[in-house]
């Protein structure tokens, strides 16, 4: 179900609750630039169930990255603001906190691994003391304490000789090795929730199936909920519960993986699909060429009124650039905001 | 055909160093001009520490019958106007110019990094205050900075090393505020956000370090040159004050009367500056070599 009927974070801070653990209403983030009002993230929800892993797929400057980024109030203000909308993390409001409870939160409750496993280690700080200090910072432990759980999580994060590792600077790691720590540190404090934002996008195909599977094993050793950006469908396919696709700060669609790769609802997320390209499976009047969809994202300072996607759809007519399709209930579980979802399923099938 | 030896070949590259002393002798393979410069800076030290045992002369004690006595047997290198002992004067002459370079650049440094720091790396208001001030300190030769400071302080060590350590400030709060910049937008700048960590901590413990190679390699620069500018002071008469033996002011005392009657009075300062400037800028060189991370591998 897109909108399960669980009853929303009302629970104390802290209590294990049945509810989502994660509850983003009406998320808007705004950049003030000097092009013009730029809505990256324009009216975005969704719940993240416990130990759930969700998706959230779209191109380049759909918004997905700056999502991720709002939930841990980490977007650089200025340009850009969060300017509406409620981030509830076990039924305590995010938005609403002070920037010292907040840094509480981030990488205790809420943590984030970030796509540049190079430059997102400090290249002059042993990763042992750059676990050690995430450890540190969210208190209750010893340095000693720090130091053995650092220990540990090398160790579970797949590092051979983590004593010989501790010692060693990021530059003495490859990149899937500081992937690998990267995901120590995000995980030393078993976060409630972990934003992987493009994790294996800067990576070896052969280390991305391994990164992921870690995440994954991870994930459900900690119990852990995990929020998965990624452009990458293939990615999606072999890791997410449930999937979100954005397209130019909205949601445009919503479903279960399984649901969302057999019947997809919008057009767009169609074109995506088709444009993965696949190697024994490729049908004859497809091979050759690879599908693309035609077009560019819309410039987000100036958006085409009606459906933002109208201009590079050929399912388009009048009512799609008069009106933006309302976000609805499709079938069970499958949201999606499309005038013509009923012809899409059809043309699926068909 | 050549035949390649590979264990010669990783003795090279720095693959065998072990300990210590091997790191060192690596060192002195692969940066022999720096190895030179080390050397001197460390007789420069020792000289300066254990003056008291090395001089086998008072360096304040005057003999009148020994006034401008040429090098010899009694005075090694000769004796000034007063009859006091040249290499004992030049030996502890090493003190006051190791306090100097040594004071001066610590505490410009240390000035300068707070101030690049703060500037960098959270900006507004404070940087453009900051920046143009620095702008006005630069806009003035450093020498003339000192003169009007030490002028204007006062003679005495203490003083001497305030002017020239405030001239430096602006050129190491430039770097740091420089490499800060970008270092700030640096992903693991955000990672250390996302982990949950203070705007303070980040910039102190994630920021500045990364910024100290190029401060290390702008100090040993700035020490050479605080040594030069502290001997130009006492040659201007400003620098510390009489009795205390500095170099610079040893070279300007009998420049002009004694360069050709006495020409050690000039000549043995000025080889000690010289020795000790070079000394600073070989080794400079070298550990800039040596922190270059595109040099490092």
């Amino acid at each position: 179900m897109g909108r399960p009927d669980l009853p929303s974070g009302s629970a104390t801070h802290g209590q294990v609750t049945p509810g989502p653990v994660l509850d983003v209403q009406d998320l808007r983030t705004y950049f003030y630039t000097r092009a013009g009002l730029v809505k990256a993230v324009d009216g975005v929800s969704f719940l993240l169930r416990r130990g759930e892993t969700l998706a959230i797929v779209g191109e380049s400057g759909c918004g997905k990255s700056v999502t991720a980024l709002s939930l841990l109030r980490l977007v650089a203000d200025p340009p850009g603001r969060i300017v509406g909308g409620a981030v509830r993390l076990d039924g305590l409001d995010l938005l609403g906190l002070d920037a010292a409870t907040m840094r509480q939160v981030r990488g205790k409750e809420i943590s984030m691994i970030f796509q540049e496993p190079m430059t997102s280690l400090n290249p002059v700080m042993t990763v042992g003391r750059q676990i050690g200090e995430a450890l540190l910072l969210h208190g209750a432990v010893s340095r000693e304490g720090a130091r053995a759980r650092t220990l540990e999580m090398l160790q579970l994060v797949g590092i051979p000789e983590p004593a010989q590792r501790v010692k060693e600077y990021p530059h003495q790691l490859s990149g899937g090795m500081r992937q690998r720590v990267m995901i120590a540190m995000a995980l030393a404090c078993s976060p409630k929730v972990l934003i992987a934002d493009e994790p294996t996008s800067a990576l070896d195909v052969t280390i991305q199936a391994q990164i992921l599977e870690l995440m994954a094993n991870l994930r459900r050793q900690l119990g852990s909920a995990m929020i998965l950006i990624t452009h990458d469908l293939g990615v999606v396919a072999e890791t997410a519960d449930r999937v979100i696709v954005m397209y130019a700060g909205r949601k445009v669609e919503e479903a279960t993986v399984d649901d969302l790769f057999a019947h997809p609802l919008h057009p767009y997320t169609r074109g995506l699909m088709s444009s993965i390209p696949r190697l024994a499976l490729m049908r004859r009047e497809a091979a050759g060429r690879l599908q693309e969809i035609p077009g560019m994202v819309p410039a987000l300072t100036n958006l085409p009124a009606g459906c933002t996607f109208a201009p590079r759809c050929a399912f388009a007519g009048d009512v799609c650039r008069r009106q933006y399709p309302p976000y609805e209930e499709k079938r069970d579980g499958h949201w999606a905001a499309c005038w013509h979802s009923e012809r899409l399923a059809g043309a699926a099938n068909g | 055909m050549a035949v390649i030896d590979h264990d010669v070949e990783l003795t090279r590259a720095g693959a065998n160093v072990r300990g210590r002393l091997g790191s060192m002798l690596f060192f002195v393979r692969r940066y022999p001009l720096g190895a030179v410069g080390a050397l001197i800076m460390l007789a420069f030290a020792a000289t300066a520490v254990f003056a008291d045992a090395i001089a086998t002369f008072d360096p304040l004690t005057t003999n009148a019958r020994d006034s401008l006595a040429p090098p010899g047997d009694r005075h090694l290198l000769g004796a000034d106007f007063m009859g006091r002992d040249m290499l004992a004067r030049i030996i502890y002459g090493a003190r006051i110019s190791l306090a100097v370079g040594l004071g001066a650049t610590t505490l410009g440094c240390l000035v300068g990094m707070i101030i690049g720091l703060l500037s960098g790396y959270f900006g507004g208001w404070l940087d453009l205050t900051v920046q143009r001030l620095m702008d006005i300190m630069q806009s003035l030769p450093l020498l003339v900075m000192a003169l009007v400071m030490a002028a204007s302080l006062g003679p005495s060590l203490t003083n001497t090393i305030i002017a020239i350590a405030i001239p430096l400030v602006p050129n190491v709060a430039r770097v740091i505020r420089s490499n800060t910049l970008s270092l700030r937008e640096m992903p693991f700048v955000e990672a250390a956000r996302a982990v949950g960590m203070s705007e303070t901590r980040i910039a102190v413990s994630h920021v500045l370090p990364n910024t100290l190679a190029p401060l290390i390699v702008l100090a040993t620069a700035q020490f050479g040159s605080a040594i030069l500018v502290e001997s130009a002071l006492a040659f201007l008469g400003l620098g510390v004050p009489e009795p205390h033996p500095s170099w610079g002011r040893m070279l300007s005392e009998s420049a002009a009367e004694y360069v050709r009657t006495a020409p050690w009075l000039v000549i043995f300062p000025g080889v000690a500056i010289s020795a000790v400037v070079f000394g600073t800028n070989l080794l400079g060189d070298a550990i800039r070599d040596m922190l270059d991370p595109r040099q490092r591998f």
